[in-house]
């Protein structure tokens, strides 16, 4: 059978049942573009999380009668974490620096620090950790602090690992609704088509007697879905498109944390494609599930 | 050509056909007929596969179609044209169209399908019609392409279940000398009717049903004895 003849049965289709087409085409474009935003969103999330996770500072306070073999033994802890190659080293921040940098920090009402007895804080050793989970980092902290010369041990993950269980539950929250979203549509999608070859059954009758084959009565029908999916993921692709390039600047400006990922944090142009892709692939398989099932001629 | 061997159909235990046997040869023309419910239209469905036979054995063509393969029933019918009292025409599509459908099915280059598509279209006088919609036809004309439709790809048998009961006695007789012009071309032809005045007209082979089975033959010294060789519409112009 011919490739322009099944494409033309299946624009005829369209034609001849427009409010189908259209229906078929506005939900999957509906579908598509929850479904992309949310992935946006969490891709941003992720993103957001990630970049604070790289800020991550492990910071040992040590006694100030900390000997300075206990002061060597820190450091060595510190520096045998992770892979030093690609991170900064540990340092160290000694108290008077400390003092000072508080001073300067509280700009006018700095000079106030200069009337204390004696500097109140303690001399420190920091190390970044940024790729290190937060369940790793809290047992880390443990051992350190359980160190002789260590007064306290700060490592971030009392904020850090909440977010951390926040993202992944709402990332399994949104691939459960993923999969509601995605399987609705595709029952939806179908009950169209179902409505169409019940629509056409007359038509599928004839060309069964004059010997078409079921997937010369299918092809048509399958086309129709692969057009109207990849229509409306095509709709999905640009209003999300249009959407993100309004929304991102005004959300950067709005949460200084989201400024920090830089003008493009998602591969918009690849996310696209994929959405559209995606709706070509639903709008096969709602195609395809009720020609399957309704097609017993 | 069409031979059925001790056939049985039941609808849901209800018998249709009984013990049915029959030899049609390659190019004869055979009437169908018997009261309402008698089963005519029962016989053409087993002969073109739209439905299965309780029991017995079916050839045509030599083929046994009785257990045929599901996926296979399209080639079949492939070489059977089949006409029905109520044209089954596609209302959406031009009587070009309707009688290229059978065409498309088989994968036909689109120049191929417009010269085989006419030709036929003028063996039935309609050739000036072809970019009419089937309902501005009359009833006549719409059998007339539905029968071109049937024909198109030159099929072996033309199978027509009362193609002439919408019809008025005029439209009838045209309807049914093209038919049996089709026949003298070498098609096997035959006719489910419960129009007597057809039957007394033609004198061709009558099988007679009643209540499913084959109560009597008649006009059997009508079957042919010469065969032509069939051609193609166009090599018949
Ligand atoms: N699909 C079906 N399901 C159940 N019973 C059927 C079916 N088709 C036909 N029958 C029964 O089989 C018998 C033969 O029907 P058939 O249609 O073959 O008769 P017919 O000779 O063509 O009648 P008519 O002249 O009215 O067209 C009838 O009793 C009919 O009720
Ligand atoms: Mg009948």
């Amino acid at each position: 059978m011919s490739l322009p003849y099944v494409f033309r049965r299946a624009l005829k289709g369209m034609r001849e049942s427009p409010f189908g087409a259209a229906v078929a085409t506005a939900t999957i474009a509906l579908a598509l573009f929850a479904v992309g935003s949310l992935g946006a969103a969490g891709a941003v999330a992720a993103r957001a999380l990630s970049s604070w996770g790289r800020d991550l500072e492990l910071t040992v306070y040590l006694d100030d009668a900390a000997t300075p073999a206990e002061r060597a033994e820190v450091s060595r802890r510190l520096a045998a974490l992770g892979e030093p190659s690609s991170e900064a080293p540990p340092r160290l921040l000694d108290k008077r620096q400390a003092l000072a940098a508080l001073r300067q920090s509280l700009g006018d009402v700095g000079p106030v620090l200069d009337d204390l007895p004696e500097n109140p804080l303690r001399d420190a050793v920091v190390r970044p950790v940024p790729s290190l989970d937060p369940a790793r980092l809290a047992a880390l902290a443990g051992e350190l602090r359980a160190l002789p010369g260590v007064a306290d041990v700060d490592d971030g993950s009392q904020w850090i690992g909440p977010a951390v269980r926040l993202l992944a539950w709402l990332r399994r929250a949104g691939l459960a609704l993923f999969g509601v979203v995605v399987a609705t549509t595709v029952i939806l999608v179908s009950n169209t088509f179902r409505l169409a070859v019940y629509a056409r059954r007359d038509e599928i009758g004839i060309l069964k007697l004059v010997g078409a084959t079921d997937s010369f009565v299918r092809l048509p029908f399958l086309v129709e879905g692969l057009i109207e999916g990849s229509l409306g993921g095509s709709f999905a692709s640009l209003a999300l498109g249009g959407a993100w390039l309004w929304a991102w600047p005004r959300a950067a400006v709005a949460v200084p944390l989201l400024a920090s990922l830089g003008a493009s944090p998602l591969p918009l142009g690849r996310l696209l494609a994929g959405i559209a892709t995606f709706g070509a692939l639903l709008g096969l398989a709602a195609s395809g599930l009720s020609v399957g099932r309704f097609l017993k001629v | 050509m069409i031979q059925l061997f001790h056939v049985h159909k039941q609808y849901r235990g209800q018998p249709a056909l009984v013990d049915v046997n029959l030899d049609v040869d390659k190019g004869e023309f055979v009437f169908l007929t018997g009261a309402s419910g008698a089963g005519k239209t029962t016989l053409l469905k087993l002969i073109f596969c739209a439905e299965r036979p309780s029991r017995g054995q079916i050839l045509v063509s030599g083929r046994n179609i009785a257990r045929i393969r599901e996926s296979a029933i399209p080639y079949l019918r492939r070489n059977i044209g089949v006409v029905f009292q109520d044209f089954k025409l596609l209302p959406s599509a031009t009587v070009f169209d309707n009688v290229a459908l059978t065409l498309h099915v088989l994968g036909r280059s689109s120049s191929e399908i417009r010269r085989r598509v006419m030709a036929v279209l003028e063996a039935v006088g309609l050739e000036h019609k072809a970019a009419n919609p089937p309902q501005r036809l009359s009833g006549g004309e719409q059998q007339r392409v539905a029968i071109a439709r049937a024909l198109v790809n030159d099929p072996a048998i033309l199978l027509a279940d009362e193609p002439t009961g919408n019809l008025d006695p005029a439209l009838t007789l045209d309807i049914m000398n093209l038919l049996a012009d089709v026949n003298v071309r070498g098609t096997t032809v035959l006719v489910a009717t419960h129009d007597h005045s057809l039957l007394e007209r033609y004198q061709k082979r009558t099988l007679t049903l009643d209540r499913g089975r084959i109560l009597e033959e008649s006009g059997s010294a009508s079957r042919r004895a010469a065969i032509p060789d069939r051609g193609s519409w166009e090599e018949r112009r």
